[in-house]
């Protein structure tokens, strides 16, 4: 069987284990920021680490490790997970309003008699960070999981995710602005700051 | 200074010394820019932040380590 991991020896096998168990806990985070729930996680991280054991044969010793797990990783959810998890792969033109943030926070800097930026990016909890990314359309989720929360290069996203370097950037400016428009809604909700989304500004003028 | 070029000073993409130079010193002169950037700065630290929630659950790892011993 091609997939069989018969010819790993057993030094490949304990080099799997030492070299992998140390991203777990990088690979559960994204794999439950992609999968957007706990159950999902666990099932895709099982997944995911069974197919690179079964393929670590053609990994190549000295190379990296991490963005060829998290290769294996996007496309197990890709071609499993978001199957079963209902959300539009379109993008509505809602999303591509060009929103800005740091107009918004200029705008209200009068308001507040400080720096409306402190106010609102410090009011902002953990929890509220994780709503706002998790209701982002998938292809930048994904773009910003890989650059925002794990770190890799423009380079690693594009052979991580196998599009171009372009789509790369397009999708995590686009990502960015995406969160920080859900951002601006929570910090309105929460009263944090008042106002309409889109900064008509009717409410304080 | 477009924005799209703050990120990728910001995200350590901009490749040639003489580009980073470039944009700082942009940056120290520009006030407008030098707060944009400070806040798009602060939004990805704040992302960044997230990732040292996450560990992996012990019984997850077993359970995996588990799996693969049995292949």
């Amino acid at each position: 069987m091609a997939d069989s991991p018969a010819r790993l020896t057993k030094d490949d096998k304990e080099r799997f284990t030492r070299d992998t168990a140390p991203l777990l806990d990088s690979l559960y985070g994204a794999a439950l920021r992609m999968t957007r729930n706990p159950a999902d996680a666990e099932d895709l991280l099982q997944e995911t680490m069974l197919r690179a054991y079964r393929a670590f044969d053609r990994f190549e010793p000295g190379t990296n490790l991490k963005a060829w797990l998290f290769r294996i990783l996007t496309n197990a959810y890709i071609n499993t997970y978001r199957k079963r998890q209902r959300e539009p792969l379109k993008v509505s033109s809602d999303e591509l309003g060009d929103f800005d943030l740091y107009q918004q926070l200029k705008d209200r800097d009068s308001e507040f008699g400080q720096s409306a930026e402190s106010l609102v990016l410090d009011g902002l909890l953990d929890s509220d960070i994780v709503e706002a990314l998790d209701e982002i359309p998938e292809q930048f989720r994904l773009a910003v999981i890989l650059s925002d929360l794990e770190g890799f290069s423009y380079a690693e996203i594009a052979e991580i995710m196998d599009v171009p370097m372009g789509t790369v950037m397009s999708r995590l400016h686009r990502g960015r602005k995406a969160l920080q428009k859900r951002l601006w809604n929570i910090a309105r909700d929460r009263g944090i700051v008042r106002g309409s989304p889109q900064g008509s500004g009717e409410a304080l003028q | 200074m477009a924005l799209e070029r703050a990120y990728l000073f910001l995200d350590g993409e901009i490749l040639t010394e003489h580009e980073r130079i470039e944009i700082q010193v942009h940056l120290e002169e520009c006030q407008p820019c030098y707060q944009r950037f400070g806040m798009e700065k602060e939004f990805t630290i704040l992302l960044s932040r997230l990732k040292s929630q996450y560990q992996c659950p012990e019984g997850l790892k077993r359970r995996i380590w588990k799996r693969l011993e049995s292949q």
